[in-house]
């Protein structure tokens, strides 16, 4: 099983995260530091009037805020490393261990996908260089989603593993095994 | 001879001098297959992986339940018995016999055969 890092560092070349989206996501910068705070806006708007979801942001939403725009800086601040990984996987973790279900951050992920495209929309008139810039925002805040649902999936098989006693190889082992 | 030729050999002289057994597996606690002595029929792979997963869950329900260390588990069905013990390090014994098998004899020759194992690994 390649690890985390390694998924993380092939699932950009399978999307061919190149050098053009790093210059496409820079280029947006000023864009995102501009109508961020709106798109947070919106999404905070719909978890805290969301039961299920507001019982976990109660009381503290403007400094969760905070945290939030400093998360979608760091999309468009161009280093992708390592370091970068490390910090999705932290963030992956963060949401596990206080139990928010994963199908929750799918679902804001989704809003921050159609609130930065009409942001790019109302900045960019060119429909192809829109398409470009959006084609790179959508690949990271995809990989971002990726690395969110491989700490989760990697959390499942450590509370498991935990549990049980099995080892984490056999685990694997059984979810790989053929069904006939 | 190697080692899986010699534990092999183990394997099939516990299966053939103890009548009751019917067949006898050496499993990894990852759930794969070291030797092994089994029928046709049965799947290999899914034995190990239930067989590694049981002894995993009887280690930890022995300890919660204030059993001390795992010695065996044993499943008894309608038409027979499956025992399995930790033979080594992370290495179990996976032994199936009829419903008639004398447990007092299986677990003498399978602790025999287990010491033979150990030798060996
Ligand atoms: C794509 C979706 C999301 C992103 C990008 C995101 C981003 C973040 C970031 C960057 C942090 C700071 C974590 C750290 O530095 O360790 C954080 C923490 C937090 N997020 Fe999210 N989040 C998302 C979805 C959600 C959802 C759906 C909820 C609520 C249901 C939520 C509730 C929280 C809470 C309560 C914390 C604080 C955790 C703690 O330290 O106690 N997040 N989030």
């Amino acid at each position: 099983m390649p690890t985390p890092l390694e998924i993380y560092s092939n699932i950009k070349t399978f999307l061919s995260f190149t050098d053009r989206d790093i210059a496409n996501l820079s280029a947006i910068r000023g864009i995102v530091e501009k109508h961020g705070p709106r798109v947070t806006d919106d999404f905070y708007a719909v978890i805290a009037r969301t039961p299920e979801t507001a019982k976990f942001v109660e009381g503290r939403v403007e400094a969760l805020k905070k945290t939030h725009a400093k998360w979608m800086l760091e999309l468009v601040a161009g280093d992708y490393g390592d370091a970068y990984f490390e910090s999705r996987w932290r963030i992956g973790k963060t949401h596990v261990r206080i139990g928010i279900d994963p199908f929750w951050p799918e679902s804001v992920m989704s809003m921050l996908r159609s609130g930065l495209h009409l942001a790019l929309a109302q900045e960019i008139a060119n429909p192809v260089e829109l398409s470009e810039k959006y084609g790179s925002l959508v690949k990271i805040l995809d990989v971002d989603m990726m690395i969110v649902n491989l700490s989760y999936a990697e959390d499942r098989i450590d509370r498991l593993t935990e549990f049980t006693g099995m080892k984490r190889a056999l685990l694997e082992n059984l979810i790989h095994m053929r069904k006939d | 001879m190697s080692r899986v030729e010699l534990l092999n050999r183990t394997l099939r002289s516990l299966q053939s001098g103890t009548p009751d057994i019917e067949a006898c597996a050496l499993i990894s606690d990852e759930g794969l297959v070291i030797a092994s002595v089994l029928p046709q029929h049965i799947q290999e792979a899914r034995v190990a992986g239930m067989a590694a997963t049981l002894l995993s869950l009887g280690t930890r329900a022995a300890n919660e339940l204030g059993r001390g260390k795992l010695e065996q588990v044993l499943i008894r069905g309608d038409a027979g018995y499956a025992v399995m013990s930790e033979v080594g390090q992370g290495v179990l014994l996976l032994v199936l016999t009829g419903k008639d098998a004398k447990l007092g004899l299986i677990f003498l020759d399978t602790g025999r055969a287990a010491a033979e194992i150990r030798k060996i690994l």
